[in-house]
């Protein structure tokens, strides 16, 4: 591997400016977001904590119990955890290809270096760095109780395995995901059969099988590498600083690829041209490119809810209604926002036909909540049942309705007044809190299918 | 430019556009007779995109009116929008869209016939080479591809207003060549066109008056004859 000095003097200028350029960031977020006099004693506090434990006594007293358990694990299981712990690295081939090789790393292939020289530099940075690190980290563990031939012992290997798995992870990352799932989980078995049947043969196959990963890893380097995706990945890991994205509430998102769903034949064909074909399409793609927040929104009002069962009646049926209220705004924003992205934004829309579309996507997401309804339903059954739940039902299909509705008037830049569809929400939504306690306000659900039904005529 | 309401395809009152602190465009004041080609004229930033962004929806206007063959942005955005179609610089093309069925897309938000819609598919697709592509997903093309798939989407509907950004960016010379005759024979159709490009030769072949924009303002405009040339930033 041999490395040119002009490049290793660019890149490393491009990796201080990058880090200018987030210290930068990180300097705006925190004026904009800490007061310095809070500031101030915060950290007078912490260092008043820590002089406190230093004085107070040897404060690796206590911990001298975990410092034995550490080195009799640590001993005792070296061998299966350096046979473990080159699986961390193939799980990671399915998002990272390890080294980051991004789009400022990527322009120096346009100045007079090939790839494979912008590709050695990083890497030699790479290692580097661990083995600095690494250092550094054995050094830390000197001041431990810890025998420092194991953390030694540990560190070293472990770096090892760093540096030799820097390349079969660079291939393993270009492959498809069924060639990269057959390896991981053939890995997976051989490893852990291996171990059932001796620790130290799981151990020799490994670093064998690494070193014969590199030979073949090495000679075919740079052959068949989709550099889009290396450099989309390595961006992403770049400029994700999840602290900043907290703060600031501008999610960092990674470019979403349906890889899979383009390699299916069906997906190729034109649609049955009618709006119905094409709504569910592209519902679908957004659904897909959201899963992430979906998933954390329905986790979320689900375990609410299901914890709200253990507290009482009420504190229950308040859960539902604070639960149909998000759900209801959420699905509003998602339906708004699919409108302002991308080329839907230019295009004119007969929003009320899209919304009737969104309403079946909105169906899928209601069942899921409906789940510890039912459960608890099922332990405190009365003849009231089947009212409340349809009562539930209404008000949240009203409910999302009218958010539906207040969103299509913002996209349609027009004016109009919510004021009584939202008091009729407002009915609807202390209807649920004290259907559990006052059963018979269940029958308000007559009111709210009345209701829905008018709705359902006006779309 | 000046003319009757029932003359005119665009009409701008008094349009201000910000973003942040910054305003954008201000002051913009324009009318764009039925049936004619408008070039819109400026440098880097002067606010052509802006504007042809603005008057689609994609920017929030702080004040003034826009009106599309005397439709109302702001009372009936969705008649306004079907009067206008769109080409942006940068192809907006669906990843999760095959080329054919961007068409489809296009054809059924226009509320297209679907003979019609077939029709002229095909005669764009044959004309831009790109019969073999159809079946092909955003990221399998080329960017010229990509721009002509974008190209073709805008001037399938019939509608009044044509805007277009840059529509000579990474074309070839043969599709370059087709544009210009594909707006030519819109232009004939009654289709009124404003077009922003940095390609003044071919866009003296295709306009008939011009807008030239200077830091977010209208500060002249014209019949294309008379337009001379826009003068270097530095001396301005």
């Amino acid at each position: 591997m041999t490395v040119n000095r002009t490049l290793f003097t660019m890149y490393r200028t491009i990796k201080r400016s990058r880090f200018k350029k987030k210290k930068n960031i990180y300097k705006q977020v925190y004026r904009m977001s800490f007061d310095k006099t809070v500031l101030l004693y915060a950290l007078a506090l912490l260092g008043y904590i820590i002089t406190a434990v230093f004085i107070s006594g040897n404060f690796t007293n206590p911990l001298q119990n975990g410092f034995a358990f550490l080195e009799e694990i640590g001993t005792r299981n070296f061998l299966v955890v350096i046979s473990i712990y080159p699986l961390r690295y193939m799980f990671q081939a399915f998002r990272q290809p390890g080294i980051i090789l991004s789009s400022s790393e990527y322009q120096l292939s346009i100045l007079p270096f090939g790839l494979r020289d912008v590709w050695n530099v990083i890497v030699l940075e790479k290692w580097m760095k661990r083995i600095g690190g690494g250092l550094i980290l054995w050094l830390m563990f000197v001041v431990t109780p810890l025998p420092n031939t194991l953390t030694g012992a540990y560190i070293l290997t472990l770096v090892l395995i760093d540096i030799g798995m820097t390349a079969p992870l660079w291939r393993m990352y270009q492959q498809r995901l069924l060639p990269k799932l057959a390896i991981f989980l053939g890995a997976v078995l051989l490893i852990g059969l291996l171990i059932y049947i001796e620790p130290i043969l799981a151990s020799v196959v490994v670093f064998i099988s690494i070193i014969l990963w590199n030979v073949f890893a090495w000679k075919h380097l740079l052959k068949q590498v989709d550099w889009g995706r290396v450099v989309e990945g390595s961006d992403h890991k770049v400029w994700k600083m999840p602290l900043i994205s907290s703060i600031t509430k501008v999610p960092f998102k990674r470019e979403k690829r349906i890889y899979v769903l383009q390699k299916l034949k069906f997906r190729r064909k034109k649609f049955d041209y009618h709006a119905a074909s094409i709504h569910h399409r592209l519902w679908h793609s957004y659904v897909l490119k959201n899963v992430r927040v979906l998933f954390q929104m329905f986790g979320i009002l689900l375990g609410f809810m299901t914890a709200m069962i253990f507290v009482n009646p009420f504190i229950f049926y308040l859960s539902i209604a604070i639960s149909v209220y998000i759900f209801t705004k959420m699905s509003a924003s998602l339906f708004y926002d699919r409108f302002k992205t991308d080329v839907l934004e230019v295009l004119p829309w007969d929003v009320s036909s899209f919304r009737k579309s969104f309403l079946r996507w909105n169906l899928y997401g209601g069942v899921l909540l409906i789940v510890p309804i039912i459960a608890y339903d099922i332990f405190h059954l009365t003849w009231w049942v089947p009212l409340e739940v349809a009562l539930i039902i209404s008000v949240a299909i009203y409910a999302l309705n009218n958010e539906l509705e207040r969103a299509s008037v913002l996209l349609a830049k027009s004016k109009r007044e919510f004021f009584i569809s939202d008091a009729f929400v407002v009915i609807g939504l202390f209807a649920i809190v004290f259907t559990g306690t006052y059963p018979f306000v269940s029958l308000l659900t007559i009111v709210f299918g009345f209701l829905c039904v008018q709705q359902r005529r006006r779309l | 430019m000046k003319g009757s309401d029932s003359m005119n395809a665009l009409r701008i009152d008094n349009l201000q556009v910000d973003i942040g602190d910054q305003t954008l465009l201000k002051d913009i004041s324009l009318q764009v007779k039925k049936g004619s080609v408008v070039a819109l004229l400026g440098h880097n930033g002067a606010g052509k995109s802006t504007l042809l962004r603005t008057i689609i929806g994609m920017n929030e206007k702080v004040k003034g009116t826009i009106e599309v063959c005397g439709h109302d942005m702001d009372s009936a955005f969705l008649t306004y929008k079907r009067h206008i179609s769109y080409l942006p610089e940068e192809p907006m093309l669906l990843s999760e869209l095959t080329v054919d069925q961007h068409f489809q897309m296009y054809g059924l938000a226009y509320e297209m016939r679907e003979d019609i819609l077939e029709e002229r598919t095909n005669m764009y697709v044959t004309a831009f080479e790109l019969e073999d592509k159809r079946d092909h997903y955003p990221e399998e093309l080329s960017k010229g591809m990509r721009q002509k798939v974008q190209a073709i989407c805008a001037c399938l509907p019939d509608v009044p207003l044509l805007l277009i950004d840059e529509p000579f960016m990474g074309l070839d010379i043969y599709a370059m060549d087709y544009m210009e005759q594909m707006l030519r024979q819109k232009a004939s159709e009654g289709v009124t066109i404003m077009i922003s490009s940095h390609q003044l030769e071919l866009i003296r072949n295709i306009a008939d008056e011009f807008i030239l924009l200077q830091h977010g303002t209208c500060i002249e405009s014209g019949a294309i004859d008379t337009f001379d040339t826009i003068k270097r930033g530095s001396d301005l």
